[in-house]
């Protein structure tokens, strides 16, 4: 699922919606990613560990981490 | 004096014998173990030191779905070749898939014995007949079931319905293995497909996920996705990877008792330490 074509895909999709309502502020994105996969906000620290990867490589990277938190892929 | 007697339940069980049975046996001696504070903290994959000596370290088990009869090969069966032509007279009262019962039919392969030990094989093993000493038979297995999935299920987990841990699931718990960054237990299939029931068959069942089998596939790269994507570099791999272990650990730290999670965190550490390795 890390690797897959497919979540490639689908990451680069949820990179453009992040982008497309939630402008260009890193945060707001990050913040929306949480709550659109994870249904809840992001902690403080997770919100700066998020925020700081997004600098150092890209939203659609993140978006990849974001899809293969176990917090994500196995419900509760 | 009034002796104790309990009261029977609907399903003709006293409370005792119950909870004997769903959570006792067998399955009480990994209870046990797994409710251990220590075994939490250590990989459940570690090298156990065993009750008697081990000399075997590994098991290779294959699994012939679909496989000549017992009866053709290393079963003879004496009665039946006396009944040969006779009408079934047993208390089953259809065949497989509803089918009826037709006749009794003798093996038409013919038995001898082989090798010092006298093994009884039929010729449909010439070559291997000759290995007779090198061979353990064992003619006491029997299934509950005439269905092939379940008893396929039976054969690997012991029971027919879904849910107990296969044999693999338990040599796993019981040995561990003394390789931590690949799976203990590998599961390899026909190229032209699966065990009928397919992952049933080495799942962990009530166990640990940590025990099931991991599947190698026989065509194309064992496992599917293990290569980074292209386009991506090993720094962005590995700056992701980490990226994604510190946030599953923040997760799993709120749920230590979840075996699923814990059992992908191995993993993820097993992919970082190849990728380690690598570079």
């Amino acid at each position: 699922m890390f690797n897959s074509q497919f979540t490639q895909q689908v990451s680069r999709k949820f990179a453009e919606r992040l982008r497309r309502e939630a402008g260009d502020d890193v945060e707001r994105q990050v913040a929306l990613a949480c709550q659109l996969a994870l249904c809840r906000e992001p902690s403080d620290k997770e919100r700066a560990m998020l925020c700081d990867f997004v600098a150092h490589e890209s939203l659609e990277e993140c978006c990849r981490v974001v899809l293969n938190l176990n917090e994500f892929v196995y419900p509760e | 004096m009034t002796r104790f007697i309990p009261n029977r339940t609907p399903c003709g069980r006293t409370r005792r014998e119950f909870l004997w049975e769903v959570g006792g046996g067998f399955a009480g001696l990994a209870l046990a173990d797994m409710l251990h504070a220590e075994e939490r903290t250590r990989s459940p994959l570690a090298e156990k030191p065993q009750h008697f000596p081990a000399r075997a370290r590994h098991c290779v088990f294959l699994f012939m779905n679909g496989g000549p009869s017992q009866v053709d090969t290393f079963d003879p069966k004496p009665e039946l070749d006396k009944r040969d032509g006779q009408p079934y007279a047993g208390d089953a009262k259809v065949g497989s898939n509803g089918r009826p019962i037709g006749h009794l039919m003798k093996s038409p392969f013919p038995f001898a014995h082989h090798g010092e030990s006298g093994l009884e094989i039929s010729s449909l093993f010439p070559h291997t007949a000759r290995h007779a000493d090198s061979l353990c038979v064992i003619r006491s297995m029997h299934a509950d079931t005439a269905a092939h999935a379940s008893g396929c299920l039976q054969m690997n987990t012991g029971n027919i319905f879904i849910g107990r841990p296969s044999v693999g699931a338990w040599l796993s718990y019981g040995l561990g293995t003394a390789n931590q960054n690949l799976p203990a237990y590998v599961v390899m299939t026909d190229p032209r497909g699966g065990p009928i029931g397919s992952a049933s068959n080495w799942s962990a069942g009530y166990m640990p996920a940590s025990y099931q089998g991991t599947l190698f596939r026989s065509v194309g790269s064992p496992l599917l996705d293990l290569a980074t994507p292209e386009g991506t570099t090993d720094r962005t791999q590995r700056h992701s990877l980490d990226l994604l272990r510190s946030l599953n650990e923040e997760h799993l730290q709120l749920r230590p008792d979840n075996s699923e999670l814990a059992a992908a965190d191995r993993v993820l550490r097993a992919c970082l330490s190849h990728a380690e390795r690598s570079h």
